[in-house]
């Protein structure tokens, strides 16, 4: 009986040993949202990944998504480990995902609304009936600069989406759109003689832009995690991380601060029902 | 003579030229072959490193967002690229999320090492990591098709072996009409140097000229005719050399027949004084054989010869022969020896049958091959000769001396004293006998020394009745007083004699007075004519018949010898030279004396004597 009682144990173990192998074997995957190019997605977020390689004794890899409506039917599909999104999409992962929330940056997120310098741009009325460029139905800024649009009557606007903020001004600049959304942060990015010729026809409120969340599956280890992640920001890597990409720092993140966003997550919820 | 292609110069120039050609068209063709394999290899390599990035870069942004669809466009856009056969993309575990070209669910090819055309089939499968800032979002293989290439080197092999055989037949006609012309004047030379191999001497002149081979033209010209020369030179030395071969020949075939038929006998010996040489009357006197002393150091044949000398003691050895020789001859001289001879006679005396007598002279030389020549000389005869005169000597004074003593001792007592008429005529009478008997023995010397000096050329043969002849002697033979008369038996019919009739019956009278003389106590003493056939073939026979004193076997031997006496006693008078004298005549006539005796039973002598036939 007693024999019976181990090979029972031994049976019982051998999936959990299995799985354990596994897990070690399988990357730990970051997804970050495609708010630039996958090459620059990629090589700003290395020392984050090589620090928690080191922390995780496991690889992680970063990954992003073509476009944001993408990244969140996979993030909702639980493909990613830590999604690092903007704030709507991070609430909805957290309230039709399960997904645990870490922390943010400093550095106030906010959305801007562009035109050329060159326009003849006045006030948003002035691009009735014309062409917006956005970068992806889902994205925040697009979101937000359809919420502007709205809130400043401008009827008739037609949105065209494109997969970059580089692009969003390169096309502004060529003339096929009369404006376009992208984060404030992006556009100061963007080669100066590029955002030389753009001005910024409107600004949004601070939001939460870029949130870490936590995947449901690691539960138990999110204290872990978000202690490697304050570890890491104390790292000179972090910090030169930080203050390139003029982030500021982690901080905690409140709340309201992805409640406030249910508007947005609403929208990307319905156009991920859409897109089934 | 035809020699085979390979055997020539020309053959040979061109095989190794062709040789050379050939190798240096292998290596050719293998380091076009290498060139192209490596330059190819290099050309794929620069293809894979300018088609990796290109895809890499592509790739990383899809990759990274995991937008497989995008990717699998990429890599179908790249396939088109011409030399890519396949294209495929695994994630960041090895998981394939995308290929071109390559069979869905097939499990990729390894990756080639190294590049190798040898491949079946032809590819050059790589793969390359897709990285980005470090992190690795998978990896790309894909594979080169080198069937192009491979048909690229298949091609290159094909034509440069035929462009290497083109060359190769065309270098051969070059080479062979090239190695013609070079050669063609040392065919020439060649033909020209086998007709004087053949036995010619004076080829036609080949062609001379101020290149290479026109001056061994003209060296060749010169070295024929002084071959000719040297060789007509070298046939009348070779003539010469004959001439005095078969002079030498002759000479020696004269030598070699003297020394053979030479009674002398002769012993060369060589340079290291072995015995060389030696002719047959050597080997005839001493009894000696060849193959015991040829070869033999002169001491041990010294010795040879002493032990085979009645007295070896008597034969000086080699060295003091020619110690003698160089007493008289200081060395270096040489030659010579005859004159050192004549100081000494060296004479021998072998043991053996015979007992040989011999000379012996030494004859030094100087020449190479021959040191001494030791020569014998048979003197058995001679040195017989010389003994038997010195005892005849000795025997006529022996025989002369007696009745002159007598004769010398009765005038000295007559002189000396005076004897009465009957003393001295008793004295004088014993000198008128002696004087008798020196006059007969004188008599007798002059016979014998005439019919020795004569040797029978005085004598007159004629033919003459035996019978007749006895009945003649015994007419005048006056038998002494108180014996017997003789008596007479002659056949009936005449027996006919070649013989000089006064010498004949000298010889009967000697005989008939012996027989007398031997008969002191008397007896019948018969003579007769024997002649037992009546053919001119069966000897006559006149004997004489005694029944005196008789002699032993031995005594009878020796009674011709010349002043042998069988009476040694002095009573039976006589010169000894009586039966010398009968035996002489006898010789001379061709006849013989047959002495039978029986010693105190008489003897019987018998003169036996050539038949003749009747004169006319």
């Amino acid at each position: 009986m007693r024999c019976m009682r181990w090979i029972l144990a031994v049976l019982l173990l051998l999936p959990a040993l299995a799985l354990a192998a596994t897990a070690a074997a399988t990357p730990f995957r970051i997804g970050v949202a495609p708010h630039s190019s996958a090459r620059v997605i990629i090589e700003m977020y290395q020392p984050l990944r090589l620090h928690l390689e080191q922390v995780l004794q496991r690889p992680v890899e970063i990954v992003t998504a073509p476009d944001f409506t993408e990244f969140a039917r996979r993030a909702v599909a639980q493909d990613y480990d830590i999604a690092i999104t903007t704030g709507h999409q991070a609430r909805l992962l957290q309230t039709d995902a399960r997904y645990l929330t870490l922390l943010t940056y400093h550095a106030d997120f906010k959305a801007v609304a562009l035109v050329a310098a060159k326009s003849r741009y006045r006030e948003p009325k002035d691009l009735t009936g014309s062409t917006v460029i956005g970068l992806s139905p889902s994205s925040l800024v697009t979101l937000w600069g359809q919420h502007w649009l709205l809130r400043n009557a401008v009827g008739n606007a037609t949105l065209q989406y494109v997969s970059a903020s580089d692009s969003v001004g390169q096309l502004l600049l060529k003339g096929e759109g009369s404006a376009g959304f992208m984060s404030l942060a992006n556009f100061q990015n963007l080669p100066a003689p590029v955002r030389e010729q753009l001005r910024v026809a409107a600004e949004s409120l601070p939001m939460a832009g870029r949130v870490y969340v936590l995947n449901a599956r690691h539960a138990k280890q999110h204290a872990g995690i978000l202690a490697a992640l304050w570890a890491f920001a104390e790292t000179p890597q972090a910090k030169q991380y930080f203050a390139r990409h003029q982030l500021g720092g982690y901080r905690a993140l409140e709340a309201r601060e992805l409640i406030e966003l249910d508007p947005y997550a609403n929208e990307v919820r319905l156009v991920l029902k859409q897109a089934k | 003579m035809r020699f085979t292609p390979w055997r020539t110069v020309r053959g040979r120039l061109v095989l190794s030229a062709l040789l050379v050609e050939l190798v240096m068209l292998a290596i050719l063709v293998g380091n076009s072959l290498r060139l192209l394999h490596e330059a190819m290899g290099e050309q794929a390599r620069e293809q894979a490193e300018q088609i990796a990035p290109v895809l890499s870069a592509a790739l990383v942004a899809p990759l990274a967002q995991y937008d497989y669809a995008t990717v699998q466009a990429i890599l179908n856009e790249s396939q088109a690229i011409r030399g890519i056969d396949y294209l495929a993309v695994t994630d960041a575990v090895g998981a394939i999320v995308a290929t071109s070209g390559w069979p869905a669910g097939k499990p990729l090819p390894p990756v080639d090492a190294r590049f190798s055309l040898d491949d079946d089939p032809p590819r050059y499968d790589l793969a390359l990591p897709i990285k980005l800032a470090g992190q690795s979002l998978g990896t790309l293989q894909f594979g080169l098709d080198l069937k192009r290439i491979v048909i690229a080197r298949k091609n290159l092999l094909s034509q440069g072996i035929l462009i290497a055989i083109a060359e190769l037949l065309l270098s051969a006609g070059l080479l062979t009409l090239l190695g013609l012309l070079i050669t063609r004047q040392l065919s020439l030379l060649t033909t020209a140097s086998l007709t004087v191999a053949q036995g010619q001497l004076t080829p036609a002149p080949v062609p001379e000229g101020l290149d290479d081979v026109g001056r061994l033209g003209a060296a060749f010209n010169v070295m024929s005719r002084a071959i000719a020369e040297r060789v007509e030179q070298l046939i009348s030395a070779n003539e010469q050399t004959a001439r005095m071969a078969a002079s030498l020949q002759d000479r020696t075939e004269q030598l070699n027949a003297i020394f053979d038929l030479s009674p002398d006998g002769f012993v060369s010996f060589d340079a290291q004084s072995h015995v060389k040489y030696a002719n047959p009357a050597f080997f005839r006197m001493t009894g000696l054989d060849s193959a015991g002393i040829i070869g033999l150091d002169e001491a041990i044949f010294s010795a040879r010869l002493a032990k085979g000398c009645l007295d070896p003691s008597a034969f000086p050895n080699l060295a003091e022969l020619k110690s003698e020789l160089g007493a008289s001859h200081p060395p270096g001289i040489g030659e010579s020896s005859l004159p050192a001879m004549k100081r000494r006679r060296q004479l021998i005396e072998l043991a053996g049958p015979g007992n040989h007598v011999l000379e012996l002279g030494l004859r030094l030389s100087t020449a190479e091959t021959v040191s001494q020549i030791l020569y014998f000389r048979e003197v058995t005869h001679e040195t017989e000769v010389d003994r038997m005169k010195s005892e005849f000597l000795s025997h006529a004074a022996h025989e002369l001396r007696t009745p002159m003593a007598s004769i010398y001792g009765y005038a000295e007592i007559m002189m000396a004293q005076s004897f009465s008429k009957e003393e001295q005529s008793e004295f004088l009478a014993i000198i008128h006998r002696q004087c008798g008997l020196m006059i007969s023995i004188i008599n007798e010397l002059l016979d014998l020394a005439r019919i020795d000096d004569r040797r029978g050329k005085d004598f007159k043969f004629s033919s003459i009745d035996a019978s007749q002849l006895v009945r003649e002697v015994i007419a005048d033979f006056g038998v002494p007083s108180g014996q017997q008369a003789l008596v007479l038996d002659t056949p009936a019919q005449a027996c006919w004699v070649r013989a000089d009739a006064s010498k004949l019956m000298q010889a009967v009278r000697n005989i008939l007075s012996n027989a007398y003389k031997y008969s002191p106590d008397g007896g019948v003493v018969a003579i007769s004519v024997i002649h037992a056939g009546s053919d001119s073939q069966t000897p006559v026979g006149i004997r004489v018949t005694d029944h005196g004193l008789g002699m032993t076997s031995e005594q009878a031997a020796r009674t011709c010898e010349r002043f042998y006496r069988v009476d040694t006693s002095g009573n039976i008078p006589g010169t000894g030279l009586g039966m010398s004298i009968v035996k002489e005549i006898m010789e001379l006539h061709g006849g013989q004396v047959q002495i039978q005796s029986q010693l105190g039973a008489g003897t019987s002598v018998t003169l036996w004597l050539t038949p003749a036939s009747a004169p006319v």
